[in-house]
């Protein structure tokens, strides 16, 4: 226990965390999206795999020196994957107890899930929302936001009345999305009795 | 004890690799691939030398920026993929806590999910969280310089009194539309 305390040590020590560990998440991700997404051509063509790597390996350097002023980025992304790690545990115990006691397939089950895919996207974007904020995320964008001399009352104000906002459109599109057939009065026809 | 990637980091940032050489490679990695991928001056293996010059001649423009417009655009950079890192983060999470309890290959599942409204949602979305990173990274500085940074709260409010006010006449006057041509000419019974 003490030789990997000592060793979790030497490795911050050395800036493992801060700076090595997110440079190869950085490179990794960048570079199997900038290849998912086929930017510059195939993912067989040669040519376009360097030009992504290159544009993969500067995304990671850049993020070796982003120094935050409040919060440090090993900070942020331990929190995050620690706090990741316990919902994803607790999601594997609520699956074993749901498939154990009510004796389902898991494919079934599954299956059963995706039916309801919408209070499950719901539910993860809470989950995911309150793991960012709880791990700094918010302090670690608002920091870098030109708030224009703006006061916290006004971002709160301002805040306030894109919310309001966009509720307004939500309901005025929900209203109008049938074009106001459901509003329009029956109409029949007068045929002659056969 | 002696850190060794601080200091490789702090010997490259002196050396200008932040400010002036990843730029450089950056555009001329972007450029180029761009313009193969584009095709602009034809087939790419015929015009590797008019795509590289043109290029180079881009990147080359961007490693003078710093110096030529009195810019610093490595923190400005470095802020903009670690943003950039942190909402991809964020969202793989998102993916992988849903995939825990979706059927397997969650790519296909989601494409099948992702119709109509549900796609365009997503896509104002995406547009959303770009616009805001863009301006966390402090860009709109680098692009509108310190005119818009230093603009008072008092021109701002009236600047966004303005587009409320012009919000209503959009709704009214823009969500109609027009009838389409096929149902007009089946109302008139042709």
């Amino acid at each position: 226990m003490a030789y990997l305390n000592e060793l979790i040590r030497f490795l911050k020590s050395q800036s493992v965390f801060e700076i090595y560990l997110p440079f190869l998440l950085t490179f990794t991700i960048f570079y199997a999206a900038i290849r998912k997404m086929k930017i510059f051509g195939s993912d067989t063509d040669k040519t376009a795999n360097r030009i992504s790597v290159v544009i993969a390996v500067v995304a990671a350097l850049y993020v070796t020196i982003y120094t935050p002023v409040g919060i440090r980025i090993s900070t942020f992304f331990a929190t995050f994957f620690a706090i990741s790690s316990i919902w994803m545990v607790t999601i594997m115990v609520f699956m074993m107890m749901f498939g154990l006691f009510l004796f389902l397939d898991p494919e079934e089950m599954k299956g059963q899930f995706m039916k309801k895919i919408g209070l499950i996207a719901g539910i993860t974007i809470v989950l995911v929302g309150l793991t960012w904020l709880l791990s700094g995320g918010l302090g670690l964008f608002t920091k870098d936001l030109p708030i224009f001399g703006l006061s916290k009352d006004d971002i709160i104000l301002i805040v306030l009345v894109l919310i309001t906002a966009g509720i307004i459109i939500f309901v005025a599109k929900d209203d109008s999305e049938d074009g106001g057939k459901s509003k329009a009065p029956a109409t029949f026809t007068l045929a002659p009795q056969k | 004890m002696v850190d060794i990637f601080a200091q490789v980091i702090f010997a490259l940032e002196e050396l200008g690799f932040f400010n002036f050489f990843l730029p450089f490679l950056l555009t001329s990695a972007i450029f180029y691939g761009l313009l193969r991928k584009s095709r602009v001056f034809g087939e790419e293996q015929k015009n590797i030398a008019v795509n590289a010059v043109v290029a180079l001649v881009a990147a080359l423009m961007v490693w003078g920026y710093p110096i030529i417009a009195g810019f610093d655009i490595q923190s400005e950079l470095s802020r903009f993929f670690t943003h950039a890192m942190f909402v991809t983060i964020t969202l793989l999470v998102g993916l992988l806590l849903t995939s825990m309890i979706l059927p397997a290959d969650l790519p296909k599942q989601i494409q099948s999910l992702l119709k109509g409204s549900t796609a365009g949602a997503i896509l104002i979305v995406g547009v959303i969280v770009a616009v805001v990173l863009f301006i966390t990274s402090g860009f709109l500085k680098l692009i509108f310089g310190p005119l818009i940074v230093n603009l008072s709260p008092n021109v701002l409010y009236t600047i966004g009194g303005i587009l409320l006010l012009f919000l209503p006449l959009l709704f009214i006057f823009g969500g109609g539309g027009s009838e389409k041509p096929a149902e007009k000419k089946k109302e008139e019974g042709v």
